[in-house]
């Protein structure tokens, strides 16, 4: 037992005896009238010092399994089978009070969202030496010393200043520190990270993510690291455990799994994903159908109901793991071989015409939008949030604009000026050339109806209490378009042109999944057939297989419809995928805008270069040879943000010009390709040596 | 902070001098009036209007209000018609009892549901769950008149055990030394707040409870009942403050109903009498102590937001 010499720091990746043992886990919640199977029959094996990635989509168990671990399930929640061997130790046989001991001492957690996983009345120091106090018997003083070594640990700065703040004063990304720090407080050997970054942006995920791996090398511990999104496992896991359903359906060292999967599931998740398709611009491939209901079992794989190469067996036998010589395992009777690969039908949505000259649709002109910060109702104004400063771009009939950035850029306000929910500040929003602030009203009306917007939630934007005909009914109504049976007769035809069957117009949204939810907020943009959709992170919501299906049908409706899309997302691989141009937003500014290829390969603004190499993506090799975390820190605060650029808080090349002028948009040669740079990477301006 | 208690303290001014105006106003439009209610039904109209002469009646009623309101510059509320004493020194020498009665009830009330809001919400569903929401909404919904009559009835006719009447003492101390006379109107009291202060109670642990801070706190290894303490219960209190602070304006007006039924000398008694006489100055003294006492009690309440919950500052 080498783990119990202190001295023993066991390698990374090396064949030690497994710290953390699962075999044959199931876990139920029984609900009102049903049990779920939320886990069924799972096994897998966590050695010292090595990462699992346990990734699946929302619903497949892997939070179950990783809570059964400590067993803080849910209300309801119960492990009804299997054993979990923690360190030597039987975590089933444990009473509560030794399971408490294994609780923030041998395991560690770190959960999804920094912001409600933190006490809000309580100091985070006394948060973090509530676990010190709880497992080691040391005095106060003692248990401060330790809080300010993790803190120091997790790279908080100033960390014996700041225990006496509380969870609201600290930003995002530095909250999830404190979370690890709390999770590291009693050096666990066990760390379990439950979707870590999910809630972050990218460039705070790449930072968090890189933290808790340097942990891991350095603490020797062990992470199990669960996540929806297979760029993060990439880069970070060693090995992998694949979730379908309560299953694990294959399990592989990460370079195997990602170079060459064999489960018929594995290989349709990686297939959907868009960063896929970039280079060939052909439809994703879709999973047909929804996972399973887990209430109910049956012998079969649980997979064939969504399976292109699903035969007799699959739905009569119930596959078990099967080891492979490579060390890996599957699930699968008909998995994976050279023969038998997925192909992607093309259809004639892969051909969307990439003209320049097209004619442009609508201009935005010096957009800027500026929200007044009061204090309370009789107070002056204390200042103002810059949310949108002096943007202009323009949008060709029938392509798309892409704007990127992180959360708090701009670029939904940008949107919602498109559409005219707020007003600008100052510059105006042209359309066919008419300012839509100079318009006469009802030339407004009709300018407006041309231009609508898809949002984010597709739950929270329908009204639950009206049937989806009345939802895609309304827009006509209040612009008093044809009379009752015209408008229902419209309804039949969006419901047919999003891929709903035409019953759907008598259900409430709840009845609907997420995926077919969104379907109807694209539906509802649709109905006074626009010119223009303005579509605010579209799929950010939706799991890899369902977001395939929104991305691909609207880029049928675009080429069938003629569409104009601008397309608001943080997640660039969409964005990537959707946009003929794309424009990356950083703290109200439009710093880069261009040709999507050309952004792409050849970014000229060192926040575009930042945020394409931080981005994670699924491929192994390609995550192994990144560069550390490209962009440091944090993005400033709009309130009072940075003199000059924007962006010189954080860029590697800043110089004293960045923080004097503010560098414009502009063309560095005649291609269409604008950037905002002093000194843009590889262009023809007077570069860095 | 500072700056936040003047500003508020300035809103209070504003408040307090448009509910006396409205008061003032709407007193003014009652039938009847203030002469023929003192002088009885057998004065004569000379003498009402020799009456209304003397308290300045007869003039128009902005002026009467200006000249109230001038008064009260100087600390004069008036004197009472019927009383034959200063409103001052009638609220002065009521306003002590009405707080003990009421206060005592107040804390009883919140020592109580506290707990049982809090047990409640961690035994959701379970029978003493539904038994405390039951019990507590048969007394919630009885009407407070009825509930102290059977109070009355079962404790003291039937058994005997309590004083059917509230101390008679004309001070605070003299109210004090007969405990066994507050017990019935202190209880009735209580058995009402009871109800929506433990419902209150459990709702705002229920809230808490599913917070992923308290399975953070579970996850770091604590145990359920550090976890109910240290992580639960301060964020559960938050929403109690909101009914606390409502409830400042009842602990100085007194209750009109329970102070009637068990003849307790408090504000609320003072009122009802002083309503039915159409004494104007006790009415308008005791409606601004009741509307200065919710300005502050709704103070108090954004106090103690910021007292208890980190992320509120003013």
């Amino acid at each position: 037992m080498a783990h119990l010499l202190p001295s023993a720091v066991p390698q990374p990746g090396a064949a030690g005896a497994p710290l953390l043992e699962v075999r044959g886990l199931r876990t139920d919640i029984r609900l009102k009238r049903s049990t779920v199977h939320a886990v069924d029959g799972v096994d897998l094996t966590v050695r010292a010092g090595e990462t699992l990635g346990l990734v699946g989509e929302s619903g497949c168990g892997k939070t179950m399994t990783a809570l059964s671990v400590i067993r803080l399930l849910p209300a309801g929640g119960e492990v009804v089978a299997g054993s979990i061997r923690l360190d030597g130790v039987d975590v089933l046989g444990l009473d509560e009070a030794e399971l408490r001991q294994v609780r923030g001492g041998t395991v560690g957690m770190i959960f999804q969202d920094p912001l409600t996983s933190l006490n809000p009345s309580m100091t985070i120091g006394r948060q973090i030496s509530e676990a010190v106090l709880l497992h080691r018997r040391v005095g106060r003083a003692a248990a401060r010393r330790r809080t300010v070594e993790v803190l120091d640990l997790v790279g908080i700065a100033h960390a014996s200043r700041r225990l006496h703040d509380y969870p609201h004063q600290f930003s995002g990304g530095m909250r999830q520190r404190v979370m690890i720090a709390i999770a590291l407080a009693c050096e666990p050997k066990l760390l379990i990270a439950d979707e870590p970054t999910t809630a972050l942006d990218v460039t705070i995920q790449a930072q968090i993510l890189e933290l808790i791996d340097r942990l891991r090398r350095d603490l020797g511990m062990a992470v199990v690291l669960v996540t929806h999104d297979l760029g993060v496992i990439a880069g970070r896991a060693d090995r992998v455990a694949v979730m379908y359903a309560g299953r694990v359906v294959e399990q592989a060292t990460a370079t195997t799994l990602f170079d060459h999967p064999r489960h018929r599931y594995t290989e349709a998740l990686f297939r959907a994903l868009p960063e896929r398709a970039v280079e060939s611009r052909d439809p994703l491939y879709t999973i047909p159908g929804l996972p399973p209901d887990l209430t109910r079992t049956a012998a079969e794989c649980r997979f064939a109901p969504r399976c292109r190469f699903a035969q007799d067996d699959c739905r009569s036998t119930d596959p078990p793991l099967v080891p492979q010589p490579d060390d890996s395992e599957h699930a699968c009777l008909h998995p994976v071989d050279a023969a038998h690969r997925l192909q992607v039908r093309a259809t004639s949505a892969s051909v969307v015409a990439l003209t320049a000259n097209r004619d442009v649709l609508v201009t935005a002109e010096h957009l800027v939008k500026e929200f007044p910060l009061r204090r309370h109702v009789f107070g002056r104004t204390s200042g103002t949030v810059s949310a949108v400063a002096d943007v202009s771009f323009e949008v060709r009939r029938g392509q798309t604009l892409g704007l990127v950035g992180e959360s708090g850029c701009g670029k939904t306000t940008t949107g919602r000026l498109l559409v005219g929910l707020d007003e600008p500040t100052s510059g105006a929003v042209r359309v066919d050339g008419w300012d839509l602030a100079t318009l006469p009203r009802r030339g407004r009306r009709r300018v407006r109806r041309d231009i609508q917007l898809m949002f984010q939630d597709s739950f929270a934007s329908l009204d639950p209490r009206m049937h989806v005909g009345a939802i895609l009914r309304e827009p006509m109504v209040i612009a008093r378009l044809g009379g009752r049976a015209d408008q229902q007769r419209r309804v039949d035809e969006l419901l047919d042109v999003v891929g709903l069957p035409r019953e759907a117009a008598r259900r409430f949204p709840h009845e609907f999944s997420g995926g077919q939810r969104q379907r109807i907020g694209l539906a509802r943009a649709l109905a006074l057939s626009p010119r223009l959709v303005v579509a605010d992170e579209p799929v950010s919501a939706l799991d890899v297989s369902i977001q395939a299906q929104i991305l691909n049908t609207m880029r049928a409706l675009q080429a069938e419809l003629g569409l104009t899309y601008v397309v608001i997302s943080h997640d660039l691989s969409v964005i990537r995928y959707l946009a003929d141009r794309i424009g990356v937003m950083y703290l109200g500014k439009l710093v880069e805008e261009g040709p999507a290829h050309q952004v792409y390969a050849r970014p000229l603004h060192p926040y575009t270069h930042g945020l394409i190499a931080t981005v994670p993506m699924a491929d192994v090799h390609r995550e192994r040879a990144k560069e550390p975390a490209p962009l440091r820190g944090e993005l400033p605060s709009a309130v009072d943000p940075p003199s000059g650029c924007r962006f010189r808080t954080r860029c590697p090349l800043a110089q004293q010009v960045c923080a004097e002028q503010e560098p414009p948009l502009a063309e560095l040669v005649p291609d269409g390709h604008r950037v905002a740079c002093h000194f843009p990477l590889g262009g023809t301006g007077a570069g860095p040596g | 902070m500072t700056g936040f208690l003047l500003r508020r303290t300035a809103q209070a001014v504003v408040v307090l001098l448009l509910v006396s105006l409205i008061v003032f106003v709407l007193l003014q439009l009652l039938p009847g009036g203030a002469a023929r209610a003192v002088l009885g039904p057998r004065a004569t109209p000379a003498q009402l209007a020799y009456f209304d002469h003397q308290n300045g009646l007869d003039k128009p009623v902005i002026q009467q209000y200006l000249i109230w309101l001038w008064h009260l510059l100087h600390g004069d509320l008036g004197y009472s018609y019927r009383l034959n004493q200063s409103v001052t020194s009638l609220i002065v020498e009521r306003l002590p009892k009405t707080i003990v009665l009421n206060l005592l009830a107040l804390v009883i009330a919140v020592v109580i549901a506290i707990p049982v809001g809090v047990a409640q919400a961690v035994r959701r569903n379970s029978l003493c769950d539904y038994a405390a929401t039951f019990t507590g909404f048969v007394f919630y919904s009885t009407p407070i008149f009825f509930l102290s009559l059977m109070l009355v009835l079962w404790f003291s006719l039937d058994l005997g055990w309590f004083p059917a009447q509230a101390p008679q003492a004309t001070t605070v101390g003299g109210i004090l030394s007969q405990p066994a006379g507050l017990v019935l109107p202190v209880g009735s009291l209580v058995l009402l707040d009871l109800a929506l202060f433990s419902r209150y109670m459990r709702s705002a642990t229920l809230d808490s409870l599913v917070q992923d801070y308290v399975r953070t706190a579970y996850a770091k290894g604590a145990g359920r009942s550090r976890v109910l303490y240290r992580h639960v219960l301060r964020n559960s209190l938050i929403p109690m403050v909101t009914i606390l602070g409502l409830s400042l304006p009842v602990l100085l007006a007194g209750s009109l109903i329970t102070e009637q039924v068990f003849n307790y000398p408090g504000m609320g008694l003072l009122f009802y009498q002083e309503a039915v006489t159409s004494d104007y100055p006790v009415l308008l003294g005791i409606t601004l102590v009741v509307g200065a006492a919710t300005v502050v009690g709704n103070l108090l309440a954004d106090i103690g937001y910021a007292l208890l919950d980190p992320r509120v500052r003013y």
